[in-house]
């Protein structure tokens, strides 16, 4: 455990000590480089096969919903998140733009960690807004069943206010996901989407316990 | 003398507008005349993402144009312009105070984000970078919105998205951003916050007693804790006197309320005339909350987590009311979820009383069922010859379809033991847990499986730590369990409240309160009267979870498949 904690935080941070350690900020950089948009990392991730309803109240299996071959998007949002999600979702919707004709080539997904108030109804006028194209799916579920999600990819934080702004890649079928942390250019995603060849990522692959903090 | 530093909002507000009166001042234009900027105008662009014009604002986010009422300035800098924390992101505060002023380095909020704020660790390296810089003035607002520059040079944040306003727009921006943060709110003295909690004619007495003895006890013990700290502000090597300003005393008025309900407004209005209080807390009242919450709404008085299950449940319903659940009409929608699912066939025959609890859950799922409900309105509790006429009614004459589910919105657990005559079209009984309060332990052996019940509380078979810690607090202040649930939930109102208080530090502003809630409340931890607590910005009520369970014999409890 002290290992896995050891490890997660060297990934998080560049510099830090002990999870637990309550001195622990004061070794921490004072803050990221202002021109880092973004870092692009990869892990292996195992989907968890939960039930999930889409916004058109449809019941899903998500193992199922993602094990398909086009290359696939994936985010955590909620809708009443004040600033982070409105701007990771207008990054899916500029690269649905930047998609053009292939946007069909590459489905995305956004779910929800805030189940129990986002509704299907809710979720459907939240990817109105963005102007949201098929096949872009907004998802809901059980809290336990997305918190499971979460965990699978890494991105579980507790309280909904904590989250990061994550994005996904699933370049190809199999476990192995591209996890892009800030704010990306949709000509990027996109084209890494649609790229023949795996994009260069920051780190070498891991898995998605090692990521937690 | 007791070091307690007084808010310097006010007064530097005013030397702001002096300022700008006279010479146009630092967020007021550029050369001698005044501001022309129209508060109103800005609040617009601020809050809506509206341009005077009438058209969105448009901004862009890295290389995405963006625009619309997704990214206004109040969604991340909040409506009350103090800013909020988003994952690793702290969002700096932007009102007028905040921007006219030199960024100064603030220990008690520097205390407050790193050592009372659950977040990551970039987050914390985050607020350990001052990012100090000059006030602003109109000109380098204007940068700062257009190329993300601020008056120090640095480059702002990556999701700060990047406005360009014409010079007009850009005043009647800076106008609504002074008016932001020009606290303390009223209610907030030096040394002590007035509070109030509102019980309305007709509440039990042994109901009001049991909440006003929680409300007395734990501000008893806060205000003695205050008293300690006040005592020693300087022992502290940790820089406690810092947070002398925010060591207040918590002053409770019961505002008690007679007579009929459209009648309260006025008696709200007169006892926060005489005694201004910054936020009312729980609170009892028959009938729907609905006069209680229109004032607090006219007064943008933060209403927290009434004793109530009649809430107002519109969806602009305004901001300033914080619920516990949707009550009978959160009951009737997880009903209705239910049947649609689960028996979309099923024929509806619902029965209440003169109760406006009753009523509120038969008009919910009537609502939600459509004409797929009949409905009934009971005179008199239920006795053999009502309890005939109602099964008679699940079978009308023809071409009427017969009823096969039938949902009593009433108190009486006994009509789980009520037989149904061998002919009847009923097969599924439905209770409201709400209007029980518990479970019927007794079930006829016609209707064994058969007595399902809307339950919005947390499961009696799960085991919630934090509930026997609050039960322990209440036995060690002599106070008995004479209504759990009330006096948990109670417990909860008054923890969430004094979390969120001591996150204001000096920054005594009622918006920033209900944020702090909505931000907060998800790790609070829940006494466990309801299975989960949790808010976010703009969300209004704290439990949203519902379940339909079925009844055994014994009054088990297993969710309804």
């Amino acid at each position: 455990m002290a290992v896995v904690g050891a490890l997660a935080c060297l990934l998080c941070a560049p510099v830090t000590g002990q999870e637990g350690d309550p001195h622990r900020h004061h070794r921490l950089p004072s803050g990221p480089p202002p021109d880092a948009q973004y870092t692009r990392t990869a892990l292996n991730v195992t989907v968890p096969d939960v039930p999930v309803v889409d916004a058109a109240g449809r019941s899903l299996r998500l193992h199922r919903l993602l094990d398909r071959p086009e290359p696939l998007l994936l985010q955590f949002v909620f809708t009443t998140c004040p600033g982070v999600c409105p701007a990771l979702s207008a990054m899916l919707s500029s690269t649905q733009r930047q998609l053009g004709e292939e946007r069909s080539r590459v489905p995305m997904v956004s779910i929800t960690i805030d189940p129990e108030h986002d509704t299907p109804e809710r979720l459907a006028t939240y990817a109105q807004r963005f102007g949201a194209e098929a096949p872009w799916l907004f998802l809901t579920g059980e809290l336990d069943d997305v918190v499971a999600v979460q965990k699978a990819f890494g991105a579980y934080r507790g309280n909904k206010m904590r989250h990061e702004p994550l994005t996904f890649l699933r370049p190809a079928p199999g476990p192995r996901w591209l996890r892009y942390e800030g704010l990306v250019d949709g000509s990027i995603l996109a084209a890494d989407a649609l790229s023949s060849e795996d994009p260069a990522v920051d780190e070498e692959p891991t898995s998605a316990t090692t990521l937690r903090r | 003398m007791i070091p307690v530093r007084k808010s310097v909002g006010p007064a530097l507000a005013a030397l702001a507008l002096l300022s700008i009166q006279t010479t146009g001042g630092p967020l007021g234009g550029t050369g001698a005349e005044p501001s022309s900027g129209d508060p109103e105008l800005g609040r617009r662009i601020y809050r809506e993402g509206r341009l005077p014009s009438g058209a969105e604002v448009q901004a862009e986010l890295g290389s995405v144009r963006v625009s619309g009422d997704a990214f206004t300035c109040a969604a991340c800098h909040r409506p009350s312009g103090y800013g909020s924390e988003e994952g690793a992101t702290p969002v700096p505060p932007i009102t007028g105070e905040a921007l006219l002023a030199p960024r100064r380095l603030d220990r008690a909020e520097g205390f407050r984000r790193l050592y009372q704020e659950n977040q990551s660790d970039p987050f914390y390296a985050r607020v350990r970078d001052p990012r100090l810089r000059p006030g602003y003035d109109l000109d380098a607002l204007d940068t700062a919105l257009r190329t993300g520059r601020d008056p120090a040079g640095r480059i702002l944040d990556p999701w700060m998205p990047r406005y360009a306003f014409q010079r007009d727009d850009l005043e009647h921006l800076a106008a609504y951003l002074r008016t932001l943060g020009d606290g303390p709110d009223p209610g907030v003295e030096l040394r002590r916050i007035h509070l109030a909690t509102v019980i309305g004619p007709g509440v039990d007495d042994r109901r009001s007693r049991a909440m006003l003895d929680v409300m007395d006890a734990f501000i008893q013990r806060r205000n003695l804790e205050m008293e300690g700290l006040r005592a020693r502000p300087g022992h502290s090597p940790n820089h406690r006197a810092d947070f002398a300003a925010t060591w207040r005393d918590w002053k409770l008025h019961v505002w008690r309320l007679r007579g009929p309900p459209e009648s309260w407004g006025s008696q709200i209005r007169d006892a926060y005339r005489r005694q201004p209080v910054f936020a009312l807390l729980g609170g009892l009242a028959e009938g729907s909350w609905r006069p209680i919450h229109e004032q607090c709404e006219a007064l943008q008085l933060p209403c927290l987590f009434p004793n109530t299950d009649l809430p107002v449940a519109d969806s602009d319903a305004g901001d300033s009311t914080l619920y516990l659940s949707r009550g009978l009409v959160g009951e009737a929608e997880a009903l209705a979820r239910h049947l649609q699912k689960h028996r979309p066939d099923a024929r509806v025959l619902q029965v209440h009383n003169e109760a406006p609890r009753s009523v509120a859950g038969a008009e919910a799922l009537a609502h939600a069922l459509g004409d797929r409900v009949e409905t009934l309105a009971l005179e008199s509790p239920v006795d053999d010859r009502t309890w005939h006429r109602l099964t008679a009614a699940a079978s009308p004459p023809a071409p009427s379809p017969p009823a096969q589910v039938l949902v009593a919105w009433l108190w009486d657990s006994g009509l789980a033991q009520r037989p149904l005559p061998e002919d009847s079209p009923i097969d599924t009984v439905v209770l409201s847990g709400g209007l029980l309060g518990t479970a019927p332990t007794r079930t006829s052996p016609a209707l064994s499986g058969r007595v399902l019940l809307t339950w919005p509380f947390a499961m009696p078979d799960r085991s919630i730590p934090r509930s026997y810690r609050v039960r322990a607090w209440l036995r060690s202040r002599g106070l008995h369990a004479d209504d759990e649930r009330l006096q948990l939930d109670t417990y909860f109102t008054l923890s969430v409240a004094d979390h969120a208080m001591r996150h204001l530090v000096t920054r005594f502003d009622r918006r920033l309160l209900i944020e702090r809630i909505e931000h907060e409340t998800e790790n609070t931890l829940s006494p466990g009267v309801y299975p989960r607590l949790s808010l976010g910005p703009g969300q209004r009520f704290a439990s949203k979870v519902c379940r339909v369970v079925s009844l055994s014999d014994g009054g088990a409890l297993t969710l309804a498949p």
